[in-house]
């Protein structure tokens, strides 16, 4: 799987993690409590302090607001919370810490591993982070793990089972000709980091470390998504004539978004991002602007709740970053399960059916207004967008307009000076979707929950993956009938999700009418690919035919002629 | 058959006599090196059979040397036994279950103690 874009090749070089497992298992009797609940201490300040000094080398860097991951993660070793459950684990079994804290990573891996938003998972990583730092400085051997990554000293292809954002503070990254891992997200921290870096990366092949040798020749296509153990000229050559088009793009006029279908209709592919650099990202793979943007993410950046000022702030960097392009942001999109660490949350049996989004925020009215006023603040110029989450009844939709409405007077503005949409998830505003149009501007599709309520399927259950089909006739008729209605009433209309990011789906899409997407940043390339290679009207032939389709599978035989 | 070779990898010089001395009589082909970065570079070209890595040392110390020896998988046949000075169980968790020692003793040790250690290790 391509991680960040680019081809290179060189000399393997395995990094190997230290490996904790074994702290799980191996656990012996402690005598003396106080001199224990001392190594904790120790290692709890030590860890800090590496944090620190982290964080203090990444501010000169350029990438963006990896600083605030040092941040979350010093929150997470300040939290009277964690630190006293520890405490009272030793004092109630008089076992090895080491032993202990490795049984509650295990059980903050399982409450994670349950969460379904792909983003969050990707982020478990930061969490592990913190807690293998304190086991390591517990048994005083972060040494090591530094000075593995220290001696890389001449240029590498790094290959590891997984990286993460505290190892490539630690790398020379000069010397990162390319990078392949077993285990990495795209969406991940690491991720973003090697993008921004140039550096190219492939992931998600388990195995890999194990299978390759330091100083095994090897070459990374990440345009494919390839890694070739021993490249052999025909590959090198590829390689080359790779170098070779980059000198003479580098040369020419760099791309503007101008994403069409091959006769030339124009559709907006726009980008979901929750933070700065996944900004930057995006509009270097020529995203019309974002989409989407995941306000839940800032908030979760943050110690403490951000003021109206900083998110304004946050908002107007973004915008700067866009240029003129378009941006959306969509209100606080928390639940029981995506939870904000200083936002109250009560639990739940069953939080993709609680109080999330909308619901949320009617129960924290502070919150919503805080938000309006921070978008009511950016209203005029740019013309941002603000997207409603969760939306059940038409009747809530009036609720938020009344607070944004009273914003925008105040700042002494118009009510056309802002962008008010609202997301379509819940099946009850998609199988009607006329009454929720008046007073807004726009709706966007949330096809991954949309999918998951339609057919009853939980995002959270693996098992249930074959339910969840985005491109079944069910699904494909809806949302075209929201097309219709949008139309209709002279509605904006964009769909977000992984609908949008799978090319055969976001073209079926383009086919229904929908001419606006977000999706995700790596996923605008060969959407757009497909979309150059092919007319409106033969979309509109295969969308057709998939709305009348009686099964998922004609649907998904459509493909075919889609790709000729 | 040709003869099992340790590599003494300790700081300490006495230590590194009394071993040699010791190892060479019991019929080891003996090495030693002085510290770790000494003992990481003369691994490759020594290729021992077993390592008797002190874990206390400047510069680069037995728990570095010791992961280099086991993420290299042209060194997977040397065996290690670590010479350590401190907290029994938990060095005996970080040596034999983190890092992948075979073996390791506690200083001040028997001279025999250790023979036979290496010869479990090595054989004879």
């Amino acid at each position: 799987m391509p991680i960040a874009p680019g081809m290179a090749a060189g000399g393997a070089y395995v990094y190997r993690d230290i490996d904790l497992a074994a702290l799980e298992t191996k656990k012996f009797v402690i005598e003396n409590i106080g001199a224990e609940i001392e190594r904790f201490d120790v290692a709890i300040s030590k860890s800090k302090e590496q944090l620190r000094d982290l964080r203090a080398g990444r501010e000169e860097s350029s990438w963006g607001e990896v600083e605030e991951i040092f941040d979350v993660q010093l929150s997470l070793l300040e939290d009277a919370e964690f630190l006293d459950e520890i405490r009272e684990l030793l004092d109630a079994q008089r076992l090895n810490l080491e032993h202990l804290i490795a049984l509650k990573i295990r059980q903050v891996n399982l409450e994670f591993s349950k969460i379904a938003d792909t983003i969050l998972r990707a982020r478990i990583s930061d969490i592990h982070d913190t807690y293998h730092r304190i086991l390591r400085n517990l048994l005083e051997i972060d040494h090591v793990r530094t000075r593995t990554l220290q001696r890389i000293t001449t240029p590498v292809m790094l290959v590891s089972e997984r990286l993460l954002p505290s190892d490539l503070a630690q790398i020379d990254v000069t010397c990162l000709l390319g990078v392949a891992l077993d285990e990495v997200s795209a969406l991940s921290h690491v991720a973003i980091m090697l993008r921004s870096l140039g550096i190219p990366a492939v992931g998600n092949a388990p195995g890999l470390a194990a299978t390759i040798r330091s100083g095994d020749p090897l070459l990374i296509d990440a345009e494919k998504g390839l890694l070739v153990i021993n490249p052999q000229p025909a590959d090198i050559a590829v390689l080359d004539a790779f170098r070779e088009r980059q000198r003479l793009s580098l040369t020419s006029e760099p791309q503007s978004g101008g994403h069409a279908t091959a006769d030339g209709v124009p559709i907006l592919l726009a980008a979901n991002a929750g933070s700065l650099a996944e900004v930057a990202e995006a509009m270097r793979l020529r995203a019309d602007g974002i989409g989407l943007l995941r306000s839940e993410m800032f908030y979760m950046s943050k110690t403490a709740l951000p003021t109206v000022e900083e998110e304004e702030r946050f908002y107007r960097d973004i915008l700067a970053l866009l240029a003129g392009q378009p941006l959306v942001v969509r209100l606080l999109d928390i639940s029981a399960e995506k939870r904000v660490p200083y936002l109250l949350m009560r639990r739940e049996e069953n939080p993709q059916l609680g109080v999330r989004g909308l619901r949320y925020l009617f129960e924290h009215r502070d919150l919503l207004e805080r938000q309006c006023a921070a978008l009511a603040a950016l209203a005029g110029g740019e013309k941002p967008g603000v997207l409603i989450p969760f939306v059940t009844t038409p009747s809530e939709i009036g609720r938020v307009l009344a607070i944004i409405e009273e914003d925008l007077r105040r700042a002494g503005k118009k009510r056309s000076d802002l962008q008010v949409g609202i997301m379509v998830e819940i099946p009850a505003a998609a199988l009607d979707i006329t009454p929720f149009l008046r007073g807004i501007d726009f709706v966007s599709i949330g096809t991954n929950d949309l999918v998951q309520y339609l057919f009853a399927a939980s995002r959270e259950e693996r098992m249930l993956d074959r339910y969840r089909c985005p491109v079944h006739p069910v699904v494909l008729r809806l949302v075209g009938s929201i097309v219709a209605a949008c139309e209709k009433a002279g509605k904006g209309l964009t769909v977000c999700g992984d609908m949008s990011s799978d090319p055969f789906s976001a073209l079926l899409l383009v086919g229904l009418g929908v001419r606006s997407l977000s999706l995700q940043p790596h996923a605008i390339s060969a959407v757009d690919t497909l979309l150059r290679s092919v007319s409106l009207d033969v979309l509109k032939g295969i969308a057709a035919k998939a709305l009348e389709a009686g099964m998922v599978e004609e649907v998904m035989a459509l493909q075919k002629e889609l790709r000729g | 058959m040709p003869e099992k070779s340790v590599f003494i990898v300790d700081d300490d010089p006495n230590i590194r006599e009394l071993l040699a001395v010791n190892l060479s009589a019991a019929g080891y082909t003996v090495a030693t090196a002085a510290d770790g970065l000494e003992g990481a570079e003369k691994l490759h070209a020594l290729r021992p059979h077993c390592v008797v890595l002190d874990v206390m040392m400047p510069g680069l110390d037995g728990w570095e040397l010791c992961k280099i020896i086991r993420d290299d998988p042209s060194l997977s046949a040397t065996r290690i036994l670590m010479l350590t000075a401190r907290d029994r169980e938990r060095d005996r968790l970080i040596g034999i279950d983190i890092f992948g020692a075979d073996e390791y003793m506690v200083k001040p040790f028997e001279i025999d103690d250790l023979l036979q250690a290496v010869r479990r290790l090595v054989g004879e």
